[in-house]
């Protein structure tokens, strides 16, 4: 019997001891008064290793230490806005698309990032208006642009504001956290407990038993073509809506996951070609800048011989930005606002 | 329900319950079982259970009629019948589509046009036909009389441990076992769950984890680089193995638990000098059907050298079948036939052991054969098994992809297979009795199970076999 009791203990401090080191963490967050949100608390250091591997320090509302050091420091200010591409975790934050366009840019301008995985153009668009206030000379807001989804109505994530078609409108969904949350994430995240909660707890809670599971994903109408006029109606609504927050700083930055490997070839072929071309010539229209990032996106495999999307953990070409990714994107910023802002 | 779920382990802990609260009381400890494994079997499909009873009646009858007549033609006929339903079932619902396709053009040069039905594969419907041929055969060999019970005989076909994917245990040794009450003992407990732990381990932490990697090269086979493509080739040689002998593992540790032997199933196979003895490592089970069933009866070695490459070659060209409706499946199958003809003319079928420089040599080049055979076997077809050995062998650029859970599992599996090489590894985890350092090692290897469990099912591969 002590046999088993002492292997029990051992063996907890077996898991808590790998874990630290191979686990992702839990976030734990804070209420920030002047944003009106949830955002990461300051002094958190998260990790992630679900695919790449990297660490994050979180400075003051909600933004990494990079960030929070570019929002204070004094100049002229860019903000990148987005999903998971650009709140970037599996990457270092150095290694981040905005701080590597800071080295580029050589301190003429000071670039950050607000960006939450999920975030769809309504998220970007109510966060917008938060963070106008906290930033004292932005000359530019861009909005990184990975899928033509990014930009569709319907699309129904829990926790994220929401875009609805009929009459076209975004509506603003506030993140809540429960009390129990609030309680205890910091003492995982400082105990390096993440495993107890991320892998045992969320998965028992999820665990479908002796039944089918749900099926979360979002329901997407994108298979459903759209008629130009209804294109036009969303693009024009998401521009229009946009500008009036960010003013005529207003930039989209696309950026898909391209090239990929299908079928045993490395295709650059995009398959939104047709919509992202009715979407730049809509900004162009409305006097929103567009970078388009595929011709550096497609330089990375040839020059380094690996693919701007994937890690040594995850699937080549498919996921995330690596940092080769990252590098790829602020190349083009870089090129597309040099002599503009710069 | 796969024994690595939640569900099985709930299903398992009420058998047992019922099981500890029967003691000695046999025909319901039997009766139980024979019902948990048909709902084992119905939770994935019921309708396939008519299978089942059709494969368990007919041998049953059959056993039977064979232990009352000695007249060689009524035998043979009685014979013939257990083969037409056994081999009738296997080959409509595992090959019916396959050998349309395959001849199809042929058939249409002559008019005639044949179409295919959509048939599901009864899942380890090619394990128990062979489990149940064993029984009639061996009877009608005289090497095994016909059992009386029918409850027993249909609990040894259905038995849910090795129902649904090995190993494919012979009537001689499991019937025997199932004559006595079985009491739960705390050292088939132990050494049950032991078994069964690891089996979890293998499967759900190492395999699973290698076929994220090496399901998508393969699937996208040609468009990696020369390392990432070895690596790939490499991962899926362990994944088949730990994936397979994983799931042996628990089944011969679940089978255990409730006091019954199903004996073993690999043995190291990635210690191996030669394909011959590769091949009495590995899926031991079959090896050994395929020996007693095919070759044998053909003639084995016994009507000279060149009708003995013909029988071997004949039963490993239909061993690679036994594995999969596809060519490549057979081709696989035919080139360790050729292995094992060139081992047999080389080593004039003496099973020296080599040492040393030469065992180690001839290591390699076993190792290395059984990696691309590996490589053929997976590939979805001639060309994708095209595409993957081109670039191992004769590489251009590509992407490069190098997961280092690959050479970090290399690198265990070859310290455990030395461990075992060298008498350490039996000593050192699976004592007779429970070392202070047993449970330890069992609750770790638990919880990085529990904690590194994968999204999204991920199934045995041979399930599909």
């Amino acid at each position: 019997m002590r046999s088993w009791a002492g292997g029990f203990v051992f063996s907890f401090l077996f898991i808590w001891a790998v874990s630290s080191i191979f686990v992702n963490s839990v976030a734990p967050v804070e209420y920030d008064s002047r944003l009106d949100k949830y955002v990461y608390r300051e002094g958190t250091v998260t990790q992630w290793r679900s695919e790449g591997w990297a660490d994050t320090g979180y400075g003051t509302h909600g933004l990494t230490l990079l960030g929070t050091e570019a929002l204070m420091s004094s100049g002229p200010k860019v903000v990148l806005w987005g999903n998971s591409q650009v709140e970037a975790l599996q990457v270092e934050d150095r290694n981040r698309i905005i701080n590597l366009f800071n080295k580029m840019a050589k301190g003429e301008v000071k670039g950050f990032a607000v960006a939450r995985g999920g975030n769809n153009c309504a998220d970007v668009y109510f966060d917008i208006a938060r963070y106008e206030g906290l930033i004292d000379e932005a000359v530019a807001h861009v909005v990184l642009l990975n899928n033509v989804k990014f930009l569709m109505p319907d699309r129904d994530f829990e926790g994220h504001s929401k875009f609805i078609n009929g009459p076209l409108s975004f509506v603003e969904e506030k993140v809540s956290v429960s009390p129990r949350a609030m309680r205890f994430w910091p003492v995982i995240n400082k105990y390096k407990l993440d495993f107890l909660y991320h892998d045992i707890y969320s998965k028992l809670k999820g665990y479908s038993l002796f039944q089918k599971k749900i099926n979360h994903e979002p329901k997407s109408d994108l298979n459903n073509k759209r008629a130009d006029k209804d294109y036009e109606a969303i693009f024009g609504f998401v521009l229009r809506s946009m500008m009036s927050v960010a003013g005529g700083k207003l930039v989209f930055a696309y950026a898909p996951n391209l090239p990929y490997v299908h079928k045993g070839k490395v295709l650059i072929n995009d398959p939104d070609s047709e919509l992202i071309i009715k979407f730049r010539e809509k900004c162009t229209e409305l006097g929103v800048g567009f970078v388009d990032a595929r011709p550096w996106l497609g330089e990375v495999y040839p020059q380094q011989g690996v693919l701007p999307h994937g890690f040594f953990n995850s699937e080549q070409g498919d996921g995330h930005l690596n940092k080769y990714g990252h590098e790829a994107v602020a190349k083009a910023l870089h090129d597309y606002f040099k002599g503009r802002i710069y | 329900m796969i024994f690595s779920s939640l569900e099985f382990i709930i299903f398992f802990i009420i058998v047992l319950a019922g099981l500890a609260l029967m003691p000695g009381r046999n025909t319901a400890r039997k009766t139980l079982l024979l019902l948990a494994s048909y709902y084992f079997y119905a939770y994935w499909d019921w309708r396939f259970l008519s299978l089942i009873w059709i494969s368990t009646i007919v041998d049953f009858i059959v056993g039977a009629r064979l232990g009352r007549t000695d007249d060689p033609g009524r035998r043979k006929a009685l014979l013939l019948v257990s083969l037409c339903v056994n081999l009738g079932l296997l080959g409509f619902f595992k090959y019916f589509n396959f050998f349309i396709e395959s001849f199809k053009p042929l058939a249409q040069a002559v008019g005639f046009n044949p179409g295919t039905l959509e048939i599901i594969l009864p899942v380890g419907i090619s394990f128990y036909t062979f489990q149940t041929l064993s029984y009639t055969i061996d009877i009608y060999r005289g090497k095994l009389k016909p059992h009386k019970s029918m409850l027993d005989f249909a609990l040894f076909v259905a038995f849910f441990p090795q129902l649904v994917a090995g190993p494919i245990v012979r009537a001689a040794h499991f019937l025997p076992q199932l004559v006595e009450a079985k009491s739960l003992t705390r050292e088939n407990f132990y050494a049950g769950f032991q078994r069964f732990t690891y089996g979890l381990f293998k499967k759900v932490f190492i395999a699973d984890r290698l076929a994220m990697f090496s399901d998508h090269v393969f699937a996208n086979a040609g468009a990696y680089d020369c390392p990432s493509t070895w690596l790939a080739a490499l991962a899926y040689s362990m994944q088949i193995y730990f994936d397979f002998s994983g799931y042996s593992d628990m089944a011969i540790g679940a089978a255990r638990i409730m006091g019954y032997d199903l004996g073993a199933n690999f043995n190291f196979p990635y210690l191996s000098k030669s394909p011959r003895e590769f091949w009495r490592r590995w899926h031991i089970s079959l090896s050994t059907w395929v020996r007693d069933y095919i070759y044998i009866p053909l003639g084995g070695n016994r009507k000279g050298p060149v009708r003995t490459y013909v029988n071997l070659m004949v039963s490993m060209l239909l061993c690679g079948l036994w594995h999969g409706a596809a060519w490549t499946f057979v081709a696989w199958g035919g080139l360790h036939g050729l292995a094992l003809l060139g081992n047999r003319i080389i080593s004039g079928g003496n099973n020296e052991s080599r040492s040393g420089l030469v065992g180690f040599l001839h290591w390699t080049g076993t190792m290395l054969f059984v990696v691309v055979g590996w490589v053929l076997f997976r590939s979805e077809s001639f060309g994708k098994a095209a595409l993957m050995l081109g670039q191992m062998f004769r590489p251009h650029d590509g992407v490069s992809w190098l997961f280092p859970f690959v050479p970090f599992i290399l690198l265990g599996t070859l310290v455990v297979h030395l461990l075992e090489k060298y008498g350490v590894w039996q000593r050192l985890l699976l004592p007779d009795s429970a070392r202070w350092y047993s449970p330890a090692i069992l609750f770790s290897l638990l919880w990085l199970v529990a904690v590194f469990y994968p999204e999204g099912f991920k199934p045995f591969i041979y399930f599909q076999f």
